[in-house]
C-alpha cells in the first residue's frame, strides 16, 4: 500500500495535527455564549431551558450550547470540524501503526532495508 | 462667526430695520430663529402684509403662492429674491451672491435642499418649499446629532410622498424621530382614510376616526403596500426594543413580525400576536396606546374604602397608586387616610406610593425642593409603614421640556436621591412624568420605575419619544364617577414591574429570607464538610453549590477551578425536614429594590474568593466577575458599531442602565460589585452567611459602588479606565488571556479585537466605562 511507503514523519505529523486543532476548537467551543449563556440566550429573543442545556451540552464527541431544544448557540462550522478532525486524527494513529507495522515487517525479511 | 450669516443680518437689518413690527436680530454672525424671524417678517413686509409676525403662517403662505412660480430668472421682486437667498446661507446652502439674482447657483442650491428633503429635486420654490427654507429644521443628520440614516430615509418618504397634500408640511429630515415627525406620520395615515376622513381635515390628532380607520386595518403576515410601509415606519420611531430593532418595508415578513413580537411583550399587549393589530397601532402611535383596553392598574387622589376597594377588587383592578402627601394648602385631600391601607390590602389589592407637592410648573424644580420633598417622602412613609425597598414615585406633573429637564428637573431628582441617600435609602425613589421626562430623569439620576403619563398624548414630552425601559405604571384614562362616585386614573401595569406593597410594618428586611436561605445551606455545608474533610470550607461549598446549576462549565473551570463534584453529588439528592435542597433564584435588594441573581453573585464571590485581587492587575477572578463583563460588553458594543461609533455613548445608554437589557446591566454591576466585597470579608475570615448578613442588613451595600471604586480602583477615574485597557489589551495574566480569546475572539467571532481597534476608539469605551461606574458611585450620595 503506497500510504505506508509515505515518510515516516507524515503520519505521526497528521495526528499531532488533528490533536492540537482538537483541542484548540474543544477549546474555542466552551466559550461559546460568553460568561452567562442564559443572558446570551434571552438578549437573542431565545428562552433559556437550563436542563435542557445541562443535559446535552455534549453530545458524544460533539458538543453545543443549546439555549432550549430548538436553539443551539455553537457556530454551525464546530461540530462538523470536530468530526473531520477526529477522522482524521483517528485515521493518522492507524496509519502509524499500520506503517510501523509494515516497516518492522520488511525489516524481518530484508534487514537492509 | 460664519460671514455669510452676518452679512444676512447686517441686510435684513439695514433694508427693514425702519419698517413698523419689523424683528431686529443680532448682528453675530450666527445663524438661529433670530435670524430667521428677521427674513420672515422682511418677507411679510414684501408681500405687503401690514401686521408682521415671525410665523410663516397661513397668509404668508397665501400671498407667496400669489406669486407664481418662483424660479431661475424670476425678477418681478428682486428683495424677495434675496431674503431667500439669505435663507440659503443661513440654513448652510450657497444663496450665490445674495443679490437678488435668482441665479444657476441659487436654483442648484434650492435642488439640493429639495433633494435632501425627499422631494423632487427641481429648481422652483413653491409656498411650502418657501416655509421650509425660513425655519431651522435640518435635512441632513448633523454630526454628532444621533441622528439616524434609517429616521431620515423616513422623513424623507413622508416629504416625497404626501407634501403636496393639503394640511401637510415639510418637516425635517435631521434623522430624529420627533413630535413634527409623529405628526407627519398621523397625517400620512389619515390620508390614507380618506373614506372618512378627506384631505382638508387631516390634522395629525389621534380621534375617533383615525381609531376606527385602524381598526379596520390589522395586517397580517405577509401583508403588502403602503399601510405596511406605515406600520414598520412607526415601528422604527419606537426602537429600539432591548436589542431589536427593524427598518421600513413594504412586505410584512417575520422580521418584522420578530420586532413586533417583542415590542408587543415590552408593551404588555398580551396575548402577543405578532400582527399589526388595533392595540399594536395605538401603542406606536399614541402615549396611551389603546386606552380602552384591560388594565390592572389605577390611580387615584379619593380614599380608598371599603366599597371602593370591593368594587376595584371586582373590575380587574390589582394595584393602586396613592398620594402619600397632600401640600397644606391643597384643597384635594388626596393623602391616605387611617386605616385606608389596611383597607386596600384586605381586598386584596396592593399599593404604590406618590409623592406631588404642586409640580405643575418650572418653579417647583430644584435640587433643594428635591431634597426636602425627599425628606418628607421618607417621614410620610415610614409613618404609613412602608417597607425599605418600597419604591416611591416623585411626580412631574406638567410639559417639561428638554432645556428645563435638564436645568430643573434633573437637579430636582438629584436633590430627591441626595435627601432619600441622607436617610440610609430606606426606600427608592421612582418618576411620574411624561416619556421624555421620566427617560431623562432615570437616565440622569437612576430612577428605579417610571410611572408615565400617558394620558396626556398632547404633551411634547409623549410625542416622538418611546417608552422608557423601565416603565412600571402607564397612565391611559380618566374614569369619572365610578362606583359610589369617584373617579380614578387607569394604569397599564408591566409584568416584572413594581410589585407595590401588599402589606406595611413586615419587619423583614427584604434580604432575610435570603440569608435563612444561605443559613440552611451552610449549615448542610459545613455538616457534609466534617464528615467528609477536604481542603475547601464550608463557604466555598456553598458558593460552588449555588453556582452549580448556570456556572459550572469547562470556562469556569479554567477560571476559577472545578468544584468539588463529590460535594455537588451530595447537595443535588439532600433532603430535610424543610424539603429538597435547591438553588434559590434571587432576592431584592434592600437599597435599590432591584433583584439579585444569587447564581451569578456567588459565581463572582467564588471568583473573587479563590483569586484574590493583586496589585499587580486583574486576574481569573476579575474575569469571573466584571472583567468578564467587560469584555461580553465590548463585544456587544463592536456588533453595534454602527449605531455606536463612541463607546462612551454605548456606556451611557447600556451599561449597567436600569430597565436596559445588556450583557453588562444593573443588575450585572450589583451583583459583580457585591461580590468583590463579600470575597473580601470572606477571605478575612468571615462565614460566608455572616458577611452576606452584615452587607445586606447593614450600610455596606447602601456605598457598594463608591467603596468598590475606591478599593479596587484607588477611587480615581483614570485608573479604572485604565485597568479596562488592561482587561481588554495588555494584560498577560494566562486567565485573562484565556479570557480574552474565549470571550472576544470565540464568542465575539466576527469583532476585532481590542487591540486591533484604533486606540482612540478603544478609549471612549474604556474612558465611558469608568464615567459610568464614578457616576453611579457618585449618585450613591
Amino acid at each position: 500500500m503506497k500510504l505506508a511507503r509515505t515518510h515516516p514523519g507524515v503520519w505521526p505529523a497528521a495526528a499531532a495535527g488533528a490533536g492540537i486543532l482538537l483541542a484548540f476548537v474543544y477549546f474555542s467551543s466552551i466559550w461559546v455564549g460568553g460568561l452567562d449563556i442564559a443572558e446570551t440566550c434571552e438578549l437573542r429573543g431565545e428562552s433559556w431551558d437550563g436542563i435542557y442545556h445541562n443535559q446535552h451540552e455534549r453530545d458524544g464527541l460533539l458538543v453545543h450550547q443549546w439555549c432550549n431544544q430548538h436553539y443551539d448557540l455553537m457556530p454551525v462550522w464546530v461540530n462538523p470540524a470536530l468530526v473531520i478532525l477526529w477522522v482524521l486524527a483517528g485515521f493518522s494513529v492507524l496509519m502509524v501503526l499500520y506503517t510501523a507495522l509494515v516497516r518492522a515487517r520488511d525489516f524481518e525479511e530484508d534487514p537492509e532495508l | 462667526m460664519d460671514d455669510k450669516v452676518l452679512k444676512a443680518q447686517q441686510w435684513v437689518n439695514g433694508h427693514y430695520g425702519n419698517v413698523q413690527g419689523y424683528q431686529r436680530c443680532p448682528e453675530d454672525g450666527h445663524t438661529g430663529w433670530l435670524v430667521m424671524y428677521s427674513l420672515i417678517t422682511a418677507l411679510q413686509h414684501e408681500l405687503g402684509i401690514t401686521t408682521l409676525t415671525t410665523e410663516f403662517g397661513p397668509t404668508t403662505m397665501a400671498k407667496v403662492q400669489a406669486l407664481g412660480t418662483i424660479s431661475r430668472g424670476w425678477s418681478a421682486n428682486k428683495n424677495i429674491v434675496t431674503i431667500l437667498q439669505h435663507a440659503l446661507w443661513c440654513k448652510g446652502y450657497s444663496g450665490s451672491d445674495a443679490d437678488g439674482d435668482f441665479d444657476g447657483t441659487t436654483e442648484d442650491s434650492v435642488k439640493e435642499i429639495r433633494g435632501h428633503m425627499g422631494i423632487s429635486p427641481d429648481g422652483d420654490v413653491p409656498a411650502k418649499v418657501f416655509k421650509a427654507i425660513m425655519n431651522m429644521d435640518a435635512y441632513v443628520v448633523p454630526v454628532n446629532s444621533g441622528g439616524t440614516d434609517k429616521v431620515r430615509e423616513i422623513q424623507q418618504w413622508l416629504n416625497g410622498k404626501f407634501w403636496t397634500k393639503a394640511n401637510f408640511d415639510i418637516g425635517p429630515a435631521d434623522g430624529h424621530y420627533s413630535r413634527d415627525v409623529q405628526k407627519s406620520l398621523m397625517k400620512a395615515i389619515q390620508y390614507q382614510l380618506s373614506d372618512t376622513i378627506p384631505e382638508n381635515e387631516v390634522n395629525g390628532e389621534f380621534g375617533q376616526r383615525t381609531r376606527a380607520g385602524l381598526q379596520a386595518h390589522t395586517l397580517q403576515w405577509d401583508a403588502q403596500g403602503i399601510w405596511v410601509e406605515l406600520f414598520s415606519a412607526a415601528c422604527v420611531f419606537n426602537e429600539p426594543i432591548g436589542e431589536f430593532r427593524t427598518s421600513k418595508r413594504d412586505r410584512f415578513d417575520s422580521k418584522l413580525a420578530e420586532f413586533v413580537a417583542e415590542f408587543q411583550k415590552f408593551s404588555e399587549l398580551v396575548p402577543v400576536t405578532a400582527i399589526g393589530d388595533y392595540a399594536t397601532w395605538c401603542q406606536l402611535l399614541v402615549s396611551t396606546g389603546d386606552p380602552d383596553r384591560p388594565v390592572k392598574g389605577c390611580d387615584t387622589r379619593f380614599e380608598i374604602t371599603e366599597s371602593r376597594a370591593a368594587w376595584l377588587k371586582a373590575n380587574g383592578f390589582e394595584i393602586v397608586g396613592r398620594y402619600i402627601y397632600d401640600p397644606p394648602d391643597s384643597t384635594l385631600d388626596k393623602e391616605i387616610k387611617p386605616g385606608e391601607l389596611q383597607r386596600i390590602f384586605n381586598a386584596g389589592l396592593r399599593v404604590f406610593p406618590i409623592y406631588q407637592d404642586n409640580a405643575r410648573r418650572i418653579e417647583d424644580f430644584s435640587f433643594a425642593n428635591g431634597r426636602a420633598h425627599a425628606v418628607n417622602a421618607h417621614k410620610l412613609a415610614i409613618g404609613y409603614g412602608f417597607d425599605r425597598g418600597t419604591t416611591i414615585y416623585f411626580a412631574v406633573d406638567y410639559d417639561a421640556t428638554q432645556d428645563q429637564i435638564d436645568s430643573a428637573i434633573v437637579p430636582y431628582f438629584q436633590g430627591v436621591a441626595a435627601g432619600l441617600a441622607a436617610n440610609g435609602k430606606h426606600y427608592v425613589h421612582g418618576v411620574y412624568g411624561s416619556r421624555n421626562v421620566c427617560t431623562g430623569v432615570t437616565k440622569n439620576t437612576y430612577a428605579r420605575y417610571s410611572f408615565v403619563s400617558g394620558m396626556s398624548t398632547g404633551f411634547s414630552g409623549n410625542l416622538g419619544f418611546p417608552m422608557p425601559a423601565n416603565w412600571s405604571f402607564n397612565q391611559v384614562k380618566e374614569l369619572n364617577n365610578i362606583g359610589d362616585g369617584f373617579d380614578l386614573d387607569r394604569d397599564a401595569v408591566r409584568s416584572g414591574g413594581d410589585p407595590g406593597a401588599g402589606a406595611v410594618n413586615t419587619p423583614a428586611n427584604p434580604a432575610d429570607g435570603f440569608i435563612d436561605y444561605l443559613g440552611w445551606v451552610y449549615r448542610i455545608a459545613d455538616r457534609w464538610r466534617g464528615e467528609h474533610p477536604g481542603d475547601r470550607n464550608p463557604s466555598q461549598l456553598v458558593m460552588e453549590y449555588l453556582r452549580s446549576f448556570k456556572y459550572n462549565n469547562d470556562r469556569f473551570d479554567i477560571l476559577i477551578g472545578a468544584p468539588d463534584h463529590d460535594w455537588l453529588n451530595y447537595a443535588a439528592g439532600y433532603r430535610d425536614e424543610r424539603g429538597p435542597l435547591y438553588i434559590l433564584g434571587s432576592f431584592r435588594d434592600p437599597v435599590t429594590g432591584h433583584e439579585i441573581s444569587v447564581d451569578h453573585l456567588m459565581a463572582s464571590i467564588n471568583g473573587h474568593y479563590v483569586t484574590p485581587p493583586s496589585t499587580d492587575g486583574s486576574n481569573g477572578g476579575d474575569v469571573g466577575g466584571w472583567a468578564g463583563d467587560l469584555m461580553t460588553f465590548y463585544v456587544d458594543w463592536r456588533k453595534e458599531k454602527d449605531h455606536y461609533p463612541d463607546g462612551g455613548t454605548y456606556c451611557a445608554e447600556k451599561l449597567a442602565r436600569i430597565g436596559v437589557e445588556s450583557r453588562f446591566g444593573f443588575g450585572d454591576l450589583l451583583e459583580d460589585t457585591d461580590a468583590w466585597h463579600l470575597a473580601a470579608v470572606v477571605r478575612g475570615g468571615r462565614n460566608i452567611v455572616d458577611a452576606v448578613t452584615d452587607y445586606y442588613l447593614g450600610t455596606d451595600c447602601a456605598h457598594r459602588f463608591t467603596n468598590f471604586v475606591n478599593q479596587r480602583f484607588s477611587g480615581k477615574e483614570d485608573v479604572a479606565a485604565f485597568m479596562a485597557h488592561e482587561i481588554l489589551v495588555s494584560s498577560t495574566n494566562p486567565m485573562v488571556m484565556a479570557g480574552r480569546f474565549g470571550l472576544i475572539r470565540v464568542d465575539g467571532s466576527d469583532v476585532e479585537m481590542p487591540n486591533e481597534l484604533d486606540r482612540d476608539v478603544l478609549k471612549t469605551l474604556e474612558d465611558g466605562f469608568a464615567k459610568t461606574l464614578f457616576a453611579r458611585a457618585k449618585a450613591e450620595g
